[in-house]
């Protein structure tokens, strides 16, 4: 029997990632014309491209390189596919509106979510969706082997978090680490270096 | 003085048409004729300065050839002098025309931009402000060896 998520070493190549937001020009267009909010509020191409395509271009190579699954243009079946038993931890890049995850393929509710999430998934979904307190509390009621990590406080933004990911998965990979310890070192380690340089603006 | 390049990212800043956005949701932000009426007078501004600036320039153009052509009269017979003084001249002349193009460039900008925001709805107005700023006034000033915001 394999141990809980909490206690389990996890490596790089156990984890994906999936982006539900475009991650390459075609994409975002593609997401324009039909009028899919993430894309629709950063409206320009050049804009997305600056903030989003050129950082997950600039990090894909090393994401892969350390064994990480990547998963583009997700559409809610296939984010669903995700938890069948390969990966221990799914983590999600996508837009959050209305209590509702905008996926490739659009807008998907709660439960419309949580019925895709297979109930024997023994793992952890790491949820890179600003303030999803529905989805986390409806996973937590109907899928209870689920181990979920999600953001309520910081803005999450692409750029940061796909450099945290890759922090993140350098650790895992150097260390005999769980998720959750590996999470827990990051952050600290990365509000410090936050302290610091909010520290050092403050003098100059 | 600010830039042109400044002057359009602080205005999409205040409308939240400039930098990241968190995946979260966020209230759409509405664009007022207040916020195109703050532009329209930094431009303004912006413009008479490079009027006046265009007049500086092309004085020190004049003078810059009237000095020249003098040490070209009294230096006629060195012939290394000669190179010299018209080698510098038109260095000098290229790097300032360069300038002036440039300057053109941006006033030309600032007279579309301000008849844009002085006809056109505000939301209208702030879509072609985005589409000018980030198709074209962010790459040429990324041209000219600036770096703008991001």
């Amino acid at each position: 029997m394999r141990p809980p998520i909490s206690q389990r070493i996890v490596k790089p190549e156990n984890c994906v990632i999936a982006f539900g937001i475009p991650t390459c020009a075609p994409a975002f267009q593609r997401h324009l014309t039909l009028k899919r909010d993430f894309a629709s509020n950063y409206m320009l191409l050049q804009r997305y491209s600056l903030y989003v395509i050129s950082v997950f271009d600039k990090l894909k190579p090393a994401l892969l390189d350390l064994g990480v699954q990547i998963q583009t243009d997700v559409t809610l079946k296939q984010f669903g596919d995700l938890f069948d038993g390969k990966f221990d931890v799914v983590i999600l890049f996508a837009h959050w509106l209305n209590d509702q995850v905008e996926f490739d393929d659009g807008f998907a509710d709660v439960p419309k979510i949580v019925v895709e999430i297979k109930s024997g998934f023994n793992g952890l979904l790491d949820l890179c969706v600003c303030h999803p307190r529905n989805l986390v509390a409806a996973l937590q009621v109907e899928r209870q082997n689920l181990l979920i990590k999600s953001l309520y406080q910081e803005r999450a933004t692409p750029r940061l978090w796909l450099y945290f990911y890759v922090a993140l998965f350098t650790y895992l990979r150097d260390h005999q680490a769980t998720y959750l310890q590996a999470l827990e070192v990051l952050t600290v380690e990365m509000h410090r270096k936050i302290r610091r340089v909010k520290g050092s603006d403050k003098f100059t | 003085m600010k830039q042109l390049s400044g002057i359009l990212e602080d205005y999409l800043s205040s409308i939240d048409r400039f930098g990241e956005l968190g995946l979260g949701e966020r209230p759409r932000r509405v664009v007022k004729k207040n916020d195109n009426q703050h532009l329209a007078k930094a431009l303004d501004q912006r413009l008479k300065f490079n009027k006046h600036f265009v007049v500086v320039i092309l004085m020190f153009l004049c003078i810059l050839f009237v000095v020249a052509t003098s040490f070209l009269f009294f230096y006629r017979h060195d012939v290394k002098v000669f190179y010299g003084v018209f080698g510098a001249l038109l260095l000098s002349n290229f790097g300032i025309i360069k300038w002036l193009r440039q300057l053109w460039w941006e006033m030309n900008t600032m007279d579309i931009s301000l008849y844009v925001l002085r006809e056109l709805p505000p939301e209208e107005a702030a879509a072609f402000i985005s589409r000018l700023y980030w198709d074209f006034v962010r790459s040429s000033s990324r041209r000219a060896g600036k770096s703008v915001g991001g």
